[in-house]
């Protein structure tokens, strides 16, 4: 077990270009949706145009104005970019700017003399949830408009009281749990990679007929796979405190025995999915989807408790989930409720998957796929 | 270069390999968001608590704006379900719960009597952006109130400022149905990118693309007859994600079929040199193929597959637009659900560019390598 480790390591030493790469997708994956989403929680905010058609404007007309282009901490922030009708109507055909907001003439004298009056709001509608991020900031806007202005008409108002007392940043959430992502990645692909290496060189059968147990190369293949998954980890939690200042709750000797278990179960995975497909070009987006798959599912993207109870439920039976419920707990408000449950179901998972995938992977290995298929045809 | 053009096909054809990651990427992150979008009604409906404890008709109005109003796609902003307060409060404690709002007693009796009645949102504040959502939507209901807007009308007529709004789609694509339309473009980007840069590494692996090199074809007609060949390659993952995605989530394209062919093509003409410079500079099949699904995934997520870029800082976007991924990627949905020539000419004239660029630096690169083999 020992060799087979210490010669996988080795292989991993000599390839830094593939190393580079296990390191590189989930930091890459993580600046990818920073800067993606970054303009909806920093930076000057989402370019709107705003098209003032008043002709006399006044302390109402002023003051949506200031609203529009203030501050705000719920994001998106609005970047009010003054301009006139026929420009703000071509940038918007040309798809250049996503939202315009029209103040009609008469707004000033209707709001004075209590008439009603409408703003006009033109949307992009690209898909639900950019429509979405571009009509609430209005909405809010419009709603605070109403509570400073229209004491009387604002007769409703509302307060917000959060759980805890600081809210994360999501970027800074997003880290956090595409680290978990990374270890199953690595993982998954390492191992599976340790397979497919010995497929592609034709050494898979000088292997299995050395001295050596099966059982324990392939252990040993599984362990290098545990250690390559974590490289990536300490790039993304100090990338995301450089990024946003936040280092995760929780402690580091939860974190490593979580992840160990989940590196291990996704090593045996990666160790079947490379006897199967015994080539590179399925075992790299193999890892990386079925990766972003669980990342997704697990709570990744968004905590599961936004999606109500169903998924939840259905959610609960997936053993990685187990993981990325405590981790993401812990990460956040520091709590260990779901420990002991998690852990178990997870160390569960794993030593099954450390016991059964050698012997499947070994099966799968004696078989000459090609040739069923071939005697499949034939017998056709 | 037709010589160069029969082999690639021929060896595309003997080993479609290169088909994988092609069909397995985006029908992954098809799978991925239809298990997300459809457990939760469309995306749109958020899970909340609502707790009522006044039993004016002013709470009742405020509860009914809450429970059914609705988004573009007509599905309620909320899922709600009622609850009583030490009910809502234990689940929203427990983690089972992410938010509740609470319509206090005397709600109805402050309205009625003048006075400001406040409705409070306990949230689980996991991250800025979950409270982002939960509060636009409150607020919403908020100001529909204020407004004078109760349900089932939501009349805005009577209310000191309404909002008129007008959308630039007819029917706004749900989250769902967006992600599909992009799959298509992400199977081609991935299969353009990924069979290019292993059919070079696997070239560098054997040796034949030295002795390709050193033949007396012309270099030009090297990259163009590769580049022709890719392109028949990588069509051919449509010829399954296509029609599988368009009949299994029901969604075909509005706009013209001609334009959305060309952007397919500019994107291959586009991605192809790209592909070849991978493998030319990578050299190992497998690491290859890493480094083009990472490309794939990075360029995808930057580009606005999952989200368009309008929302990205510019100073941002100066960056994501120096990727042709973002350029397809603004024109395929665009094109795909609307019937439109408008704001094309940039993005497409970027690809061609990108091409030309790119097909000039292969070149210089088989050169350099002939010089040093």
């Amino acid at each position: 077990m020992k060799a087979s480790f210490t010669k996988e390591l080795r292989v991993w030493r000599r390839n830094p270009q593939k190393l580079v790469l296990v390191i590189l997708l989930p930091l890459m994956f993580f600046v990818g949706f920073s800067m993606l989403m970054g303009g909806v929680y920093f930076g000057s905010g989402v370019e709107t145009a705003v098209v003032l058609n008043e002709q006399n404007p006044g302390v109402y007309t002023d003051g949506l104005l200031e609203i529009l282009g203030e501050n705000d901490p719920i994001p998106p922030k609005l970047d009010p970019l003054m301009m006139d009708a026929e420009t703000a109507d071509r940038l918007f055909h040309n798809g250049e700017i996503l939202l315009v907001i029209t103040i009609p003439d008469g707004f000033e004298d209707a709001i004075a003399n209590n008439e009603s009056v409408s703003i006009q709001v033109q949307v992009a509608n690209i898909h639900e949830d950019l429509t979405k991020n571009l009509r609430m900031p209005v909405i809010r806007k419009l709603d605070i408009f109403y509570q400073t202005y229209f004491l009387n008409d604002s007769l409703v108002d509302f307060e917000m009281v959060g759980l805890r007392p600081f809210t994360p940043p999501r970027l800074a959430y997003m880290a956090w749990t595409i680290s978990v992502y990374s270890v199953m990645f690595g993982a998954i692909f390492a191992a599976g990679s340790a397979m497919t290496q010995e497929f592609e060189q034709e050494t898979m059968d000088e292997i299995i007929l050395s001295n050596q147990p099966p059982h324990a190369i392939y252990i040993g293949k599984m362990f290098s796979g545990v250690v390559i998954s974590f490289t990536a980890v300490p790039f993304l939690f100090l990338l995301s405190y450089v990024l946003f200042g936040v280092w995760p709750n929780g402690d580091i000797l939860t974190f490593l025995s979580l992840t160990f278990l989940l590196a291990l179960f996704s090593s045996g995975i990666g160790l079947i999915a490379g006897a199967v497909f015994r080539n590179s070009v399925f075992v790299v987006p193999i890892a990386a989807l079925g990766a972003i798959f669980y990342w997704i599912v697990a709570g990744g993207i968004a905590p599961l408790g936004l999606l109500g109870a169903t998924f939840d439920v259905v959610n609960e039976y997936l053993p990685v989930s187990n993981v990325y419920r405590t981790l993401i707990r812990m990460f956040v408000e520091g709590t260990y409720t779901s420990l002991t449950l998690d852990l178990t179901v997870i160390g569960l998972f794993a030593v099954f998957i450390m016991i059964i995938s050698p012997m499947i992977a070994n099966r799968i290995s004696q078989l000459n796929l090609g040739q069923i298929l071939e005697d499949a045809k034939n017998r056709r | 270069m037709a010589a160069i053009v029969k082999k690639d096909l021929k060896q595309a054809k003997r080993d479609p390999k290169f088909l994988g990651p092609s069909l397995i990427i985006p029908l992954v992150f098809l799978l991925v968001y239809t298990i997300m979008w459809t457990s939760v009604g469309g995306g749109e409906s958020f899970a909340c608590g609502l707790v009522v404890e006044d039993i004016s008709p002013e709470a009742n109005n405020m509860a009914d704006i809450l429970e059914n109003m609705v988004s573009t796609t007509n599905h309620t902003w909320f899922s709600i379900e009622r609850y009583d307060l030490e009910t809502a409060d234990e689940l929203y404690r427990n983690g089972d719960l992410i938010a509740y709002i609470l319509i206090p007693d005397g709600f109805g009796e402050n309205i009625s009597s003048g006075q400001n009645a406040t409705a409070v949102m306990f949230i689980n504040n996991v991250n800025d952006d979950v409270v982002k959502n939960y509060v636009h939507r409150f607020e919403a209901a908020v100001l529909l109130f204020n407004q004078g807007a109760v349900y089932p009308d939501f009349d805005q007529s009577s209310a000191p400022i309404a909002m008129e709004e007008s959308l630039r789609l007819t029917a706004t694509p749900s989250n769902l149905k967006y992600m599909a339309a992009v799959a298509i473009i992400l199977s081609l980007i991935a299969c353009s990118l990924a069979s290019q840069a292993m059919l070079t590494a696997t070239e560098f692996e054997t040796g034949a693309l030295q002795d390709t090199l050193n033949s007396p074809t012309p270099r030009l007609a090297l990259v163009l007859g590769r580049t022709i060949a890719a392109i028949p390659r990588s069509l051919s993952s449509l010829l399954i994600v296509a029609p599988v995605i368009c009949i299994s989530m029901n969604v075909f394209p509005v706009g013209n079929l001609l334009i959305l062919f060309g952007i397919l093509l500019l994107t291959i003409l586009a991605l192809v040199p790209i592909g070849e410079l991978i493998g030319m500079k990578i050299r190992n099949r497998e690491q290859a193929l890493l480094a083009a699904v990472l490309l794939t995934v990075v360029g995808f997520i930057l580009g606005g597959g999952m989200a368009p870029i309008g929302l990205s800082p510019f100073s941002i976007r100066i960056i994501m637009l120096i990727l042709p991924t973002t350029h397809s990627l603004a024109l395929w949905p665009r094109v795909f659900f609307l019937d439109t020539m408008l704001g094309l000419t940039n993005s497409a004239l970027y690809l061609l560019g990108t091409w030309i660029v790119m097909s000039i630096l292969v070149m210089r690169l088989m050169k350099k390598e002939v010089e040093l083999s």
